[in-house]
């Protein structure tokens, strides 16, 4: 069976896990099987073509993919002049709607943000975003307000906890991501701060546990973008020229923590 | 000669009876997409069509996708059975709406009621001619390829000299198109229609379809990019037209000079010097460091905002005293000044017109990158479907 290749050094996560779903449930549908593979091994293992998730795959490897003919797209990663198609999340308008709900919905001035990797394309955007948005309400935030979590649950929670220990008055908290939201929860809520009556915690991204936690998040389905990175995969490897940036629409979902 | 004559009259019956359907159909289907209406029995006394003529229309429509039955509504008055309730479907079709610029070329994958699925887009580069055409492709197909649903049409927005009746790119120097045949070239490679318009009428498309100027009885749209354009969409629609303004001049100067980023930044740069202790950082800078600069007084900031002004006033004041437009949109990255930008030039228009006729129209600011393609998603959807 022909198969596709995925390069995630680590599919497990909950982010790469259901991108990984997205792809399959494409690939699959068109008689692709999907094998998780060791970017540095890509040339045994007879593939058709590769998705890379994130920045998981150094840029010089993704280069010699590419010049080996192999058809490659990307999800939540761009490399500069790379000539292949990418999908990431809509990062921009995601962090400007949850911005405009605290802001203008929820009366908020505080807010506190808890960025990603700061190497990784979407961390990188949603935090220029961010700053954007500050600028676009009139708001001065020190750099204090600007948390480093690293998409990881234990350094979101250690940030938020050295955050909240500090005194510095906030009212709101935005995650780059709903795994680092949650987190945030967590550790607010053993810090006996109440969410959402005096800090209101929002997140990028949404799935089963946000919504079960009652986090209000802006919904980029993770699965989506796995489903677009192989209608791009698979257009390729049938010798369609594709390429650009794909970003999908999204939309505010409100609950409990806002 | 006689024979000649009666094929000619037979031609020309098929034809109108051909566009009669075509209108009929359009009738229907746009009652149906706005809520109006939503039964035979309704749809037969709203367009006087008869009874028969609107079921075998309507059956159509079921049969290509565009209509579901959802069930029986209640009887009006005295006897009769329930009508069967009849609803649009926006998934029946998808719509490809296109955004060229010299920067990029951005573009959606939209349903029916203008939902986007999916933007795709990228960077042009010093790319120009046939190698932009390439690249259009190439962006096309990154939508193509994510289609849900059969793909009814492409919509173009462009800048420069157009033929749109037969879209054909007159002249657009900056991607070094001249005479190109744009609508043919991907109409046959796509298989759907493909219509092109000016970028800054479409914006006026897409806002009274889809947008803050619905039910309006017009728009019109000023947009400022790589130069400067008007779009108008007048008395309920019955009049659209756009077009670039960019070259002319006030005090000496285009427009598309006057009111463009690079202007604003050697004039900061000049200001610089009388105001060191400016807030405007020397880098990175952008439109939203002017509004927060604004915000905190910066005499820079607010010098940039009283020439801008100035400037849009001009225009804003010929828009409304010929056209009295229910809305006046100022469109593109210069948005991003926010609403102060809007109170300056309202306060420089009341030097040229009254009051009274100003507060007449309302001044609305739009930075969002997709309008362009939005505006072609509205316009297909009209041209091909008459739903709007």
């Amino acid at each position: 069976m022909p198969t596709i290749g995925v390069i995630s050094q680590t599919p497990d996560n909950l982010y790469s896990a259901q991108v990984i779903d997205g792809i399959r449930d494409i690939a699959e549908s068109r008689d692709f099987a999907v094998s998780k593979i060791d970017g540095q091994h890509y040339h045994t293992a007879n593939l058709q073509g590769i998705i890379a998730i994130a920045h998981e795959a150094p840029d010089d490897l993704l280069w010699q993919i590419h010049n080996d003919g192999i058809p490659l797209a990307l999800v939540s990663h761009q490399v500069p002049d790379l000539p292949v198609p990418s999908v990431i999340p809509n990062n921009w308008l995601g962090i400007a709607r949850l911005v405009e709900h605290l802001i203008v919905e929820r009366n908020r001035s505080r807010i506190v943000f808890l960025g990603g990797l700061k190497s990784q394309v979407d961390a990188v955007q949603r935090e220029a975003a961010f700053r954007d948005e500050l600028l676009r309400y009139h708001i001065t935030q020190p750099e204090s307000y600007f948390l480093r979590g690293n998409f990881e649950r234990d350094v979101a929670a250690r940030a938020v906890e050295e955050f909240a220990a500090s005194n510095q008055p906030f009212d709101a908290l935005i995650a780059a991501d709903h795994i680092m939201g949650l987190s945030a929860l967590e550790v607010l809520r053993e810090a006996g701060i109440h969410v959402p009556k005096q800090v209101s915690v929002v997140a990028f991204d949404d799935n089963e546990q946000a919504r079960r936690a009652g986090l209000t998040t802006v919904a980029g389905e993770l699965a989506g973008l796995g489903r677009c990175a192989a209608n791009q995969l698979l257009a390729m490897i049938r010798g369609i020229e594709v390429l650009g940036v794909t970003t999908l629409g999204l939309q505010l979902i409100v609950r409990r923590t806002s | 000669m006689e024979s000649f004559a009666v094929n000619q009259s037979e031609i020309i019956q098929k034809a109108t009876q051909g566009q009669l359907k075509v209108h009929n159909r359009e009738l229907l289907l746009r009652a149906i997409y706005s809520g109006e209406i939503n039964n035979r029995a309704a749809l037969a006394q709203l367009t006087n069509l008869t009874k028969g003529t609107v079921s075998l229309l309507i059956a159509e429509l079921m049969d290509e996708g565009y209509l579901i039955e959802t069930g029986l509504g209640q009887v009006q008055e005295g006897p009769g059975k329930p009508p069967r309730l009849l609803r649009f479907v926006p998934t029946a079709r998808q719509v490809i709406g296109l955004s060229i610029n010299s920067e990029r070329i951005e573009g959606v994958l939209a349903n029916l009621d203008g939902q986007v699925a999916v933007y795709h887009k990228h960077l042009i580069g010093d790319r120009k001619g046939s190698e932009v055409v390439d690249l259009l492709q190439k962006v096309i197909n990154g939508l193509v390829i994510q289609q849900s649903a059969q793909l009814l049409s492409i919509g173009i927005g462009s800048e420069g000299i157009l033929d749109t009746q037969n879209g054909i790119i007159i002249n657009l120097p900056s991607l070094g198109w001249r005479e190109l045949p744009l609508g043919s070239l991907l109409s046959e490679h796509y298989g759907v229609p493909v219509y092109l318009a000016n970028s800054t009428q479409l914006v006026a498309v897409g806002e009274y379809v889809f947008g803050k100027a619905i039910r309006s009885s017009g728009i019109a749209v000023v947009s400022v990019n790589d130069s400067v354009g008007v779009g108008l969409l007048l008395n309920r629609a019955s009049y659209e037209n756009g077009n670039d303004i960019g070259e002319f001049r006030l005090s000496h100067v285009p427009l598309k000079e006057a009111l463009s980023w690079q202007h604003v930044k050697d004039r900061i740069h000049e200001l610089r010097r009388s105001y060191p202790a400016t807030v405007l950082p020397e880098t990175n800078l952008t439109y939203l460091h002017l509004n927060y600069a604004s915000a905190q007084g910066d005499p820079v900031a607010l010098r940039i905002y009283d020439e801008l002004a100035e400037t849009l006033a001009t225009i804003f004041v010929w828009i409304i005293m010929l056209h009295r437009p229910d809305y006046l949109s100022l469109v593109g990255q210069i948005a991003d000044l926010g609403a102060l930008l809007l109170d300056k030039i309202t306060l420089k228009m009341q030097d040229s017109i009254s009051r009274q006729l100003i507060n007449s129209t309302i001044l609305l600011l739009d930075s969002s990158p997709d309008l362009i393609p939005i505006g072609a998603v509205a316009h297909v959807l009209h041209l091909e479907l008459g739903i709007v």
